[in-house]
């Protein structure tokens, strides 16, 4: 009973913090949309492709994102995470993370629903986040009468640190990401995702875009062994700036 | 001249905190961590799953794989994981000490790894269950992360031998049950050991086996807070493994790794993640499973 409340107290702090995050005057909007191409290889599907979708829409300090993967590994996941931001400082925002994200690896007759919760800090050049989030797993046709169950990871530690060497504002960039999870995964919490990528405005509304992620296969006491590896690459057009 | 002074010992203390962070960072990831390999948070030195996978396949090739006859048809099986060893063997004592005295357990126990802590205690804990040996029993174990560390694996593949294998048991009333250990010390099976493993259900299948049980170091599920401090397999990975279990009709999945008790069914295949047997550990258990037809569980309380 005691974390049903905490859950609905956080949801409402959420709530309060999306509707003070607009302005009371004519709302600034912008939006734009974003496709990725991606190859990668890891310890249990081998050589896999993908095509990602992403759509980003902002009212005033809130974002609104939604994206999209499938695999050929027939796995697919849709996400959708609203971000209200406050400015705290010249360049330093204080934002909320409110994210409902699920996976379906159909090849395994699997899926996963998460939820997530997580307040950061970010500036030009640096980001920080942290949370928590709950996974439930379930299978395709599970008999509801039997002792056969879905199961919940109820506390998993979320985290996220980005470092940008030319500002997120900037022309072209470049950035590093420590995480346990991105748009289209939720690790667990000793199963870090390592990226390095770039975009270049190469164009009034048009952006390229890369990024390759290396993830271990967990982090024992510090050892660590190769997990999965995947490079994605595509282009974000703005259609309101 | 007062300035220049000033500025000489300021260099002269900022050069003396360097030097010393750096040679403190040094001793930290060569040598000083009992327990934890620093310098593996950046690379790691010792052989991959796949390389492990392999030796432990060229041993079976050596040695054969196991059959335990003449076992009844209702036996108890003594699970034991997670000890730990470092200077003390208290609760590994009274587990050896027990199983021997159970007269009509079968010839066979079960160790789902980290024997051993720190480096030079392989023996140490070999010595221990020595009398497990002499009274014509055999320990079947699989490799834990601790037992992994320091480039330790070389040491335990010599003493212990084959970290993935299977061997069968058959009882006296034709029942026959299939035990098959899986090396995940790396929280990874690789790719080898995963179509291996795939290789293994696909012939037994049709085998008419009673029971297909798996057993294997690192846990696939984190239900609460007490698996927080635990590295797990990635999800894809417990997923793909969950799906095998599944469709070759495991029985149950012995797992160890986060020293606390759960059990969970999950697609009709039962996951057991037993305690830890760990001296000092504030609630250390060992596990007996009762085969049968069905197969149950008894928790047993060595403080």
């Amino acid at each position: 009973m005691g974390k049903r409340i905490v859950v609905l107290m956080a949801f409402c702090v959420f709530c309060a913090a999306v509707l003070s995050a607009q302005n009371e005057a004519k709302h600034d909007i912008s939006a734009d949309v974003s496709a990725q191409g991606l190859a990668g290889y890891n310890s249990t599907y081998k050589w896999y492709g993908g095509l990602d979708l992403k759509g980003n829409f902002t009212v005033d300090n809130v974002n609104f994102a939604m994206n999209l993967e499938a695999l050929t590994a027939n796995v697919y996941s849709a996400g959708l995470t609203v971000t209200p931001a406050f400015k705290l400082c010249e360049n330093g925002f204080l934002f909320f993370d409110g994210t409902l994200h699920s996976r379906i690896f159909a090849c395994y007759k699997t899926y996963e629903f998460v939820y997530a919760g997580s307040v950061g800090f970010r500036m030009r050049h640096f980001s920080a986040q942290v949370g928590l989030f709950s996974r439930t797993i379930d299978a395709f046709g599970r008999d509801w009468h039997s002792l056969d169950n879905y199961v919940t990871e109820p506390f998993n530690l979320l985290y996220k640190v980005k470092v940008s060497v030319m500002g997120f504002d900037h022309l072209w960039d470049v950035y590093a990401v420590l995480a346990n999870y991105n748009e289209y995964e939720y690790e667990r919490m000793w199963e870090p995702i390592f990226s390095l990528g770039g975009r270049w405005d190469f164009k009034d509304r048009w952006s390229a875009v890369a990024e390759g992620t290396l993830e271990p296969a967990g982090l024992f006491h510090g050892t660590v062994k190769f997990y999965e590896m995947t490079i994605r690459a595509g282009v974000v057009y703005k259609i309101k700036e | 001249m007062k300035d220049s002074i000033k500025h000489n010992r300021v260099n002269f203390f900022r050069r003396s905190v360097e030097l010393t962070s750096a040679v403190v960072l040094v001793l930290l990831m060569t040598s000083c961590g009992k327990n934890i390999d620093y310098l593996g948070i950046f690379m790691t030195f010792n052989e991959s799953p796949n390389e492990r996978f392999e030796q432990s396949i060229q041993y079976n090739a050596e040695h054969g794989y196991d059959t335990v006859a003449g076992v009844p048809d209702d036996y108890r099986v003594y699970v034991m994981s997670d000890i730990h060893v470092d200077f003390s063997t208290k609760n590994l004592d009274r587990f050896v000490a027990d199983y021997l005295s159970d007269t009509v357990a079968p010839p066979f126990s079960l160790c789902l790894g980290d024997l051993i802590n720190a480096t030079g205690h392989f023996d140490y804990f070999l010595d221990h269950v020595q009398p497990v040996a002499d009274a014509g029993r055999k320990i079947y174990y699989t490799v834990g992360n601790h037992d992994l560390y320091f480039d330790k694996w070389k040491e335990y593949f010599s003493k212990f031998g084959s970290s993935t294998y299977w061997f069968e048991v058959h009882t006296v009333g034709g029942f026959k049950d299939l035990y098959i250990a899986l090396e995940s010390g790396s929280g990874t099976l690789g790719v080898d050991q995963r179509n291996w493993l795939e290789d293994v259900l696909k012939t037994k299948k049709n085998q008419g086996f009673r029971h297909i049980v798996v057993f294997t170091h690192t846990h696939f599920f984190k239900k609460d807070t007490s698996q927080g401090h635990t590295s797990n397999f990635n999800l894809e990975e417990t997923y793909d493994l969950m799906d095998l279990f599944d469709r070759y009709d495991v029985s149950l999945v012995l797992q160890g790794h986060s020293h606390s008790r759960d059990l969970t069914t999950f697609k009709d295949v039962v996951y057991l993640r037993v305690d830890a047997l760990e001296d000092h550990y504030p609630q250390a258990f060992y596990t007996i499973l009762t085969v049968g037809n069905n197969i149950n569980y008894e928790f047993i309380n060595v403080d």
